[in-house]
C-alpha cells in the first residue's frame, strides 16, 4: 500500500507527517515500512533518521547533446527542431554550442542533424539511494543540477519502491509533472490542510486536481486549534472525509526543527497517527472488496 | 529602480510573510508573486485582478490514429518514453511527454499535430501596497521557466512606465528551474532560512544558485530560536562564506494569527518586536551595497 502525503502549498507540513507517520507505525505494524523522499530538489528527511549505513544508489542519467563546431554547416536545422531554445549560434564567428541549463535532453537536435556533428554525452541527472533501516527502509530522490527535467528521477523512485509492503511518500510541492508522477501509483493520498485564506484556497484547489486525477483522499489539518474552523466547515460541505488534525504546538515545531521525532517524545501524537494508519488501512481494503 | 528576490529552498519558512511585511513598507514597488502553482502573497495581499490572458507556454501533441502509418519511428525516437502502442494503436502518454515535438517534427506523414491544453494565465492585480503580478500555471511543469519569464518582463515595463523604486518578487519554492527564472536579473536576492536540520544545506544550495545567476545574496533567519544551536550555525556559515545577515527574526505566533485576518504582519501588530526587526531587516537589505 503507497500513501502519499500532498499539498501544492510548502510549509503546510508534508516533512513532518511523513517523517511521524513512518516512526508511529513501523514498531506497530509487521509488515515492512517505507519512507520515501520524492522532493528532489531539496530533499530533507535523512535529516531525520538516525543511522543511515550501506547506501545502495542508483545513478540517473540523462543524454547531452555536443555540437562539434567544426563539423557543424550551421544550417540552422538543430536550432529549428529544439523547442526549448537552448542551442546558441552565433553564425559569423563560427560558434554554436548547446545550452546545458535549458536542455531536456530529448534528442530531437541529434535527429535533425544531417552532417552529424552533434553527439550525446552522458551525465547524471540524480541518483536514488535505498537505504536499509532492520525490516524498513528509506528511499531519496536527489536532483544534482538544476535542470528542466525531474521525471525520471521520481520514475526510479517508483520503480525501487513498487514492490514495498507500505511506503509512505514525501512528495515535492506544486502540481506539476514531479507531483503527479510520484503519487501516480498511490494507493491513497493524504492530503494536508491548515487554516487561512491562502490554507483554503490551496486546499480548493488540491481538491479539484486530486478529483480530476481520480484518486482516493482524505485531508488531514495540520496546526489545528488556532483559528475557528473555516477549512472543516468547506470540507464537510463538500463531502470530503477528515482523516485527523494535528494541533498546532510550540513544542512540535520545536522538536521538528531540532531534526528529532515528535512521536517519540509524544505518546498521544504517536496514538493519532497510528489511528491516522489503520483508518486509511482500512478505506483501502474496503475500496479493493 | 532596484529589483529584489525572495527565496527559500525549504517550503514553510515565511518566505511570503516576509514578503507580505516587506511589501507592507516599501511604498512605489511593483510585486510579482512567482509561485505560479500556488500563488500565496495574491491571497495574502486580497489582490483584485485589473486585467488577465491566456498564455500557452506548453503545446501538447497528439498521434490522429486514422493518419498514422504505424510506422513507430515516435516510440522509436521519444526520449520519455512517452509514446505507446498497446494494440498497435499509437498513443501519447501525456504524464510523461515533455513537449519536445521531436515526434510531431519527424512524423513521415504529419499525423501528429498540436493540441493545446496548457492554458497558462497571467495578470495584473490590485493591492493595498500596489500593483501585484501573478501567473497561473496549468496543470503541467513550466519547463523552461517561461511563464516566470514572461512576469519578469512585464513588471520591469510596467515599472519603468510608472517610475517604480523596487519590483519586489516573492519567489517560487524548493530550488528548480522555477527558482532560476525568478531571480535572474535581480540586484539582490534574499534567502530566507529558518532554524531548521537542513538549513544549512538550504542556504548554501541558494546560496550557490543565486552565483550562478550572478545575484548578490543575503540572509535572513526566521524562527531562529526554535533551534538556536543551528541559529549559530548558520551565522558562522554566513561569517565563513561571507554573506550578510540582514536580521534575525524569532518564531512568532502572530504571523499565522496574521494570516487568519489575511493581514500582513506588520499592519496585524505594527508595534511588535517582529514588525520592528523585520523593518529594520528591509532597511538593511535596500542599503545593502
Amino acid at each position: 500500500m503507497k500513501i502519499a502525503i500532498v499539498s501544492t502549498k510548502g510549509g503546510v507540513g508534508k516533512t513532518l507527517i511523513a517523517v511521524n507517520l513512518f516512526y508511529a507505525i513501523k514498531d506497530v505494524i509487521e509488515s515492512s515500512c517505507t519512507l520515501v523522499d520524492s522532493h528532489i530538489q531539496v530533499p530533507n528527511i535523512y535529516h531525520y533518521i538516525k543511522g543511515l549505513n550501506n547506501p545502495e544508489e542508483v545513478i540517473v542519467n540523462v543524454r547531452i547533446p555536443e555540437i562539434d563546431q567544426n563539423v557543424c554547416t550551421f544550417c540552422e536545422r538543430c536550432i529549428n527542431y529544439c523547442a526549448f531554445d537552448s542551442i546558441l549560434m552565433i553564425k559569423d564567428v563560427g560558434h554554436i554550442k548547446v545550452l546545458d541549463d535549458y536542455c531536456t535532453s530529448c534528442g530531437a537536435c541529434v535527429y535533425a542533424c544531417n552532417d552529424g556533428a552533434i553527439s550525446e554525452r552522458t551525465e547524471a541527472l540524480g541518483k536514488v539511494t535505498s537505504y536499509s533501516l532492520g525490516k524498513d527502509r528509506f528511499v531519496e530522490g536527489k536532483m544534482f543540477a538544476i535542470r528542466p527535467l525531474a521525471s525520471p528521477i521520481i520514475q526510479e523512485v517508483n520503480e525501487q519502491i513498487k514492490d514495498a509492503e507500505i511506503s509512505i511518500i514525501d512528495t515535492p510541492p506544486g502540481s506539476s509533472y514531479p507531483f503527479a508522477e510520484s503519487i501516480r501509483d498511490a494507493n491513497y493520498v493524504i492530503l494536508l490542510a491548515e487554516e487561512g485564506q491562502a490554507g483554503l484556497k490551496n486546499l480548493m484547489a488540491n481538491i479539484s486536481l486530486l478529483r480530476e486525477m481520480n484518486q482516493e483522499f482524505g485531508v488531514v489539518i495540520n496546526k489545528s486549534g488556532i483559528a475557528e474552523n473555516a477549512v472543516l466547515d468547506y470540507l464537510q460541505n463538500e463531502g470530503v472525509r477528515v482523516l485527523t488534525d494535528i494541533p498546532f504546538k510550540r513544542e512540535y515545531a520545536e522538536i521538528h526543527s531540532r531534526g528529532e521525532i515528535i512521536v517519540q517524545r509524544d505518546k498521544g501524537l504517536k496514538g493519532v497517527f497510528v489511528r491516522l494508519f489503520e483508518s486509511i488501512q482500512s478505506i483501502v481494503e474496503e475500496g479493493k472488496a | 529602480m532596484k529589483q529584489i528576490s525572495i527565496i527559500a529552498a525549504k517550503g514553510g519558512v515565511g518566505k511570503t510573510a516576509i514578503s507580505g511585511a516587506f511589501a507592507s513598507y516599501l511604498e512605489n514597488t511593483i510585486f510579482v508573486d512567482c509561485d505560479t502553482e500556488s500563488s500565496d502573497l495574491r491571497t495574502l495581499l486580497h489582490a483584485k485582478t485589473k486585467e488577465e490572458s491566456f498564455v500557452d507556454t506548453i503545446e501538447r501533441v497528439r498521434i490522429a490514429e486514422d493518419e498514422c502509418i504505424r510506422c513507430g519511428l515516435c516510440k522509436a525516437l521519444c526520449h520519455f518514453d512517452a509514446v505507446i502502442n498497446p494494440y498497435g494503436v499509437y498513443q501519447i502518454v501525456e504524464e510523461h511527454c515533455q513537449a519536445c515535438d521531436l515526434c510531431l517534427k519527424a512524423c513521415p506523414v504529419s499525423a501528429i499535430e498540436h493540441v493545446k491544453k496548457e492554458k497558462n494565465l497571467w495578470g495584473i492585480a490590485e493591492t493595498r501596497f500596489g500593483d501585484l503580478l501573478y501567473a497561473q500555471l496549468a496543470l503541467g511543469e513550466d519547463l523552461n521557466g517561461s511563464l516566470i519569464s514572461i512576469l519578469r518582463e512585464r513588471a520591469r515595463e510596467l515599472a519603468q512606465e510608472k517610475k517604480s523604486d523596487f519590483i519586489l518578487i516573492d519567489g517560487p519554492p524548493a530550488m528548480g528551474f522555477a527558482v532560476a527564472s525568478a531571480i535572474a536579473l535581480s540586484d539582490i536576492t534574499v534567502v530566507v532560512i529558518e532554524s531548521s536540520p537542513s538549513a544549512i544545506h538550504d542556504l548554501h544550495k541558494s546560496i550557490q544558485l543565486a552565483k550562478r545567476y550572478e545575484v548578490p545574496a543575503v540572509c535572513l533567519i526566521n524562527k531562529s530560536d526554535l533551534n538556536p544551536k543551528m541559529t549559530d550555525e548558520i551565522k558562522a556559515y554566513c561569517n565563513k562564506n561571507g554573506i550578510s545577515l540582514i536580521g534575525e527574526i524569532q518564531f512568532d505566533v502572530q504571523f499565522m494569527e496574521a494570516q487568519l485576518a489575511s493581514k500582513s504582519i506588520i499592519e496585524y501588530a505594527p508595534n511588535s518586536q517582529t514588525s520592528v526587526l523585520i523593518k529594520q531587516s528591509l532597511y538593511s537589505l535596500i542599503n545593502f551595497k
